[in-house]
């Protein structure tokens, strides 16, 4: 989720507005508006219950319970143990003690807006007015959001600093408490006491005092060379919790008096319900309401199991679409499109005819990737509480509380909306929508009074996701007489995902030009020789197409890096080596591809059906090379044999957490290239569960080595870099053992399968 | 009326005969360790032990499960004292989102009761859930691990 200049001005329109309603009440009391959004965060303030907040991301009670605000969703990615990290190592306290939490804020600051992933731009970088304005402007609608795999890149210095002014203001307070110079008192976990170990107070007994401190004027952050935590493998703060069950993922919320409620969505994309037949179905033991929401209709009962049998024994009756939205039609509007060149966008270097003639080879392969979902093992769901008195309380396992709390204020008569952020079984782009928020806070107003908990089934979730969009890679490249590749076109033809996302959840029109995802990591890419064109055809179709786990990468990658292996193929080179040889040696490309040419054995020996594929990325500020290993039987059956990855992803704040996202981000990537395909027929997804849309699991999953590039570079992105060179790698594996090319994703539509699966 | 045994407890539900065994925990009992992933069977997000097997509570109709003895990841271990699989567990570093995982413990915890030391071929047949964060390396890990320990604690789980 990375933003364009033009979706910057248009957030910049949203932006100003919020800060013009600032204004206006700013004037009113006389105050300068644009100070009142304090993005920094790095004020202090005591509360009338002894507790103080020591910038926006520090909490201390009298009683020394200590609180680091995260203010992004625990998915999986680690976030609250990394960031976690960041704030207690410059505080000077152990993440893992038993007075230290990590949780994600209920309450909403400008402090915790996610600029950096909005505006594509790290803090470090942000010192010029386009930025100064930005800041604000995100940071007036308080756009709290996780997404792009910007949490540690946004926070790394912002949390430094948090954790250090926390750390010096309690020092402040502990001088003048215990009457003591500051260069002589001493940090003793969480309290401070004299040389003689004397007198001691704990930050619990400093922390009003502190409040009242001023700010340091001269902040001193820790020398790397200092730290205790940061660039540990330091135990993740949410596993204890985890392996008892006792987390609270957004469907295990439990309050007094509350019921359930299921969800049946219109099966044809932009039908809309007409009426309901309820027929017995109101009688059935424990049926509360039978409540229709327009695209869909709701089922409250008392039990989960009981609503959900009612809701899909009711006859409804729909209003159809005009249109029904086909996958098929989506491909072959794509197709075409491509073939007579009516791109939406194109950049060009040279001319490229002329480049095509003095070629003395060309290669032409055009590649297909099918739509896919995001199938979280949580399934959507959250419960929301509206209130006799029309205050709302939400509980949601979201990627943003602030589109879920827009998506509450949308249902009329709404009033003090408040969000609290739940652990989330996964979420992979699929959390940054509003729809699952929407939806029960519409059934919650209907059940007013009491809480309601809306689960999708799995069905619902699989047919109602909104998905990556599949795409066409048309590339031609001119091979020189050394080799070379000396021209190179790409044509990619996808479903825009910031025009479906950006109405759905932001209210901004639909507009191609706002497109970033479909040609991110191909514009960019380093291959691109002296004379290149890469364009875009775009497809009008109302398939919802939403974020998914690295988004526009995860086809560009697919695209690029199998090309340039048929490129090597053509030029009779080893791939590995070829790819080196079109990149520039000091690219990070290059650092990566090296290492794992070393670290995979790449030239090691191979038993016979056995291939081994290379692919390397560049994506959310990262470079991932990815190594796999397979072998193919006679009745093409697949065995994943082994894979190895090397990643520079700049500083590393835990590394265990890198490995994991990385092992993470390529099982998410292979159990795709392998098995992953919705398609649309009639309006229709076909696709419901497992069985349809199949899993690795541990018999078919690879063993995964990782290998982390050392680097001082600021952090990058975990969470998605590793996904995207994993079909790629697969289909080079499956090339090298077999000649025979993929070009179609999953694998399966070239009649291969996957052993153990 | 469903007699089942909890957790070493008895309940006594009034409850439809067809109630997925899942729905009982979850929503009759609040124990909400135990979790819903498809309601088909599929995932072994639900997986509980019924009478020392690994079982998928969302397809297993209570009426099936009237009598028996049901483990639950909610009582397999306290804050204080983790069982040896949910050590190993932590010893791995093996959750993410965390979501599946008990699941997979309780699949782990029925394995390690029939077979003492599982080899890779026989964990990777007898724990077919599914994990979406890709954590599988750090189970099988988990698994060998847990067995060692519970040798090291004479066969206590």
């Amino acid at each position: 989720m990375t933003a364009n200049r033009s979706l910057t001005r248009r957030i910049f329109m949203i932006g100003a507005a919020s800060i013009g309603g600032v204004a206006l009440g700013g004037l009113g009391i006389g105050t300068g508006y644009l100070a009142s959004v304090d993005v920094e965060g790095l004020g202090a303030l005591a509360h009338a219950d002894g507790s103080a907040d020591l910038t926006a991301w520090i909490n201390i009670t009298p009683d020394n319970q200590i609180t680091i605000y995260v203010p992004f969703l625990e998915m999986g990615q680690g976030t609250h143990t990394g960031l976690g990290q960041v704030v207690a190592e410059e505080l000077g306290v152990d993440l893992g003690a038993a007075n230290v939490t990590v949780t994600h804020p209920s309450h909403e600051l400008s402090a915790y807006a996610n600029w950096t992933m909005f505006l594509n731009m790290r803090p470090e970088e942000a010192d010029n007015p386009v930025a100064w304005f930005g800041k604000r402007s995100i940071g007036a609608m308080k756009m709290i959001a996780t997404g792009g795999s910007s949490a540690i890149v946004g926070n790394w210095t912002a949390m430094r600093h948090a954790g250090a002014t926390g750390r010096e203001l309690l020092k402040a307070a502990a001088v003048e408490k215990l009457g003591v110079k500051a260069d002589v008192l001493l940090q003793n976990g969480t309290s401070f006491e004299t040389p003689d170990g004397k007198t001691r107070s704990t930050f619990g007994e400093l922390a009003a005092l502190a409040a009242d401190m001023a700010p340091p004027s001269d902040l001193k952050l820790k020398s790397p060379q200092a730290f205790k935590l940061v660039g540990r493998s330091v135990p993740r703060v949410d596993i204890p919790p985890k392996v008892r069950g006792a987390a609270q993922f957004g469907i295990d919320v439990r309050l007094p008096d509350m019921v359930f409620a299921a969800l049946r969505q219109a099966s044809v994309f932009g039908a809309r319900v007409k009426s309901i037949n309820e027929g017995e179905v109101r009688q059935r033991r424990g049926i509360i309401d039978i409540i229709n929401l327009g695209t869909a209709v709701a089922v409250v009962a008392d039990n989960t199991w009981r609503a959900k049998e009612a809701v899909y024994a009711l006859d409804v009756n729909y209003e159809w679409p005009q249109v029904y939205q086909s996958s098929g039609a989506v491909k072959s509007d794509l197709k075409r499109k491509i073939e007579a060149g009516d791109f939406t966008r194109s950049e060009s270097r040279r001319d490229i005819p002329v480049y095509l003639k003095r070629a003395s080879k060309i290669v032409e392969a055009t590649y297909e990737t099918p739509y896919l979902a995001h199938a979280t093992m949580e399934p959507m769901n959250t419960t929301v509480w509206w209130k006799d008195d029309d205050t709302v309380e939400v509980w949601s396992p979201t990627q943003s509380s602030t589109l879920a709390r827009w998506a509450v204020q949308e249902v009329e008569g709404a009033k003090d909306v408040k969000v609290h952020v739940t652990y989330a079984g996964g979420g992979f782009g699929r959390r940054a929508e509003n729809d699952f928020a929407g939806y029960a806070a519409q059934v919650a107003k209907a059940v007013k009074g009491r809480p309601v908990q809306v689960v999708w089934s799995r069905e619902e979730d699989m047919q109602h996701d909104v998905y990556r969009p599949g795409a066409v890679g048309n590339m031609m490249a001119g091979i020189d007489d050394a080799g070379k590749i000396s021209v190179l076109k790409a044509g990619i033809g996808s479903q825009s995902v910031f025009a479906s996302y950006l109405p759905r959840n932001l209210g901004m029109p639909p507009s191609p030009e706002m497109d970033e995802a479909t040609l991110e990591g191909i514009l960019s890419s380093p291959y691109l020789p002296e004379a290149w064109e890469v364009s875009a055809v775009d497809v009008n179709t109302a398939i919802p197409a939403g974020f998914w786990r690295s988004v526009g990468h995860s086809n560009n990658s697919f695209f690029t890096e199998c090309f340039l292996d048929e490129c090597a193929v053509a030029a009779g080179r080893d791939p590995l080596e070829y790819k080196l040889a079109h990149l520039p040696a000091d690219s990070r490309e290059a650092r990566v591809l090296k290492l794992l040419k070393d670290k995979a054995g790449w030239n090691g020996p191979l038993g016979n059906g056995r291939g081994r594929g290379v692919a390397v990325h560049h994506s959310f500020r990262s470079v991932v090379g990815t190594v796999v290993d397979v072998s193919v039987d006679a009745d093409k059956a697949v065995k994943l044999e082994r894979a190895v990855m090397v990643c520079d992803c700049g500083s590393v704040v835990n590394p265990k957490m890198v490995e994991a996202q990385m092992q993470g981000g390529l099982i998410f990537g292979l159990t795709a290239a392998a098995f992953g395909e919705i398609t649309v027929e009639e309006g229709k997804v076909q696709q419901a569960n497992f069985d349809e849309y199949e899993m690795l699991k541990l018999a078919s999953a690879p063993k995964i080595e990782v290998h982390i590039l050392p680097t001082d570079e600021l952090p990058g992105g975990a969470g998605e870099p590793g996904t995207p060179p994993a079909a790629p790698a697969l289909a080079n594996a499956i090339f090298a053992a077999t000649g025979e090319r993929v070009r179609t994703l999953p694998i399966t539509k070239s009649g291969y399968s996957i052993s153990g699966a | 009326m469903a007699r089942i045994i909890v957790n070493g407890e008895l309940k006594e539900l009034d409850v439809e005969d067809e109630m997925p065994l899942l729905w009982v925990l979850r929503d009759e009992l609040n124990l909400t360790g135990t979790k819903f992933g498809c309601g088909a069977g599929l995932c072994g997000a639900c997986t509980v032990i019924i009478d020392g097997e690994a079982a998928r509570s969302c397809i297993t109709p209570v009426e099936a499960a009237e009598g028996s003895e049901i483990q639950t990841i909610d009582r397999l271990g306290s804050e204080e004292t983790l069982s040896a699989v949910q050590q190993a567990w932590v010893d791995e570093q093996v959750p993410q989102c965390g979501y599946c995982q008990p699941g997979f413990i309780m699949a782990a915890t029925a394995l390690l009761e029939q077979t003492d030391a599982p080899s890779d071929e026989e964990i990777e047949e007898a724990v077919t859930n599914i994990c979406r964060c890709g954590t599988y390396d750090r189970i099988r890990a988990a698994i060998h691990r847990a067995a060692q320990l519970k040798r090291v604690n004479g066969g206590q789980s």
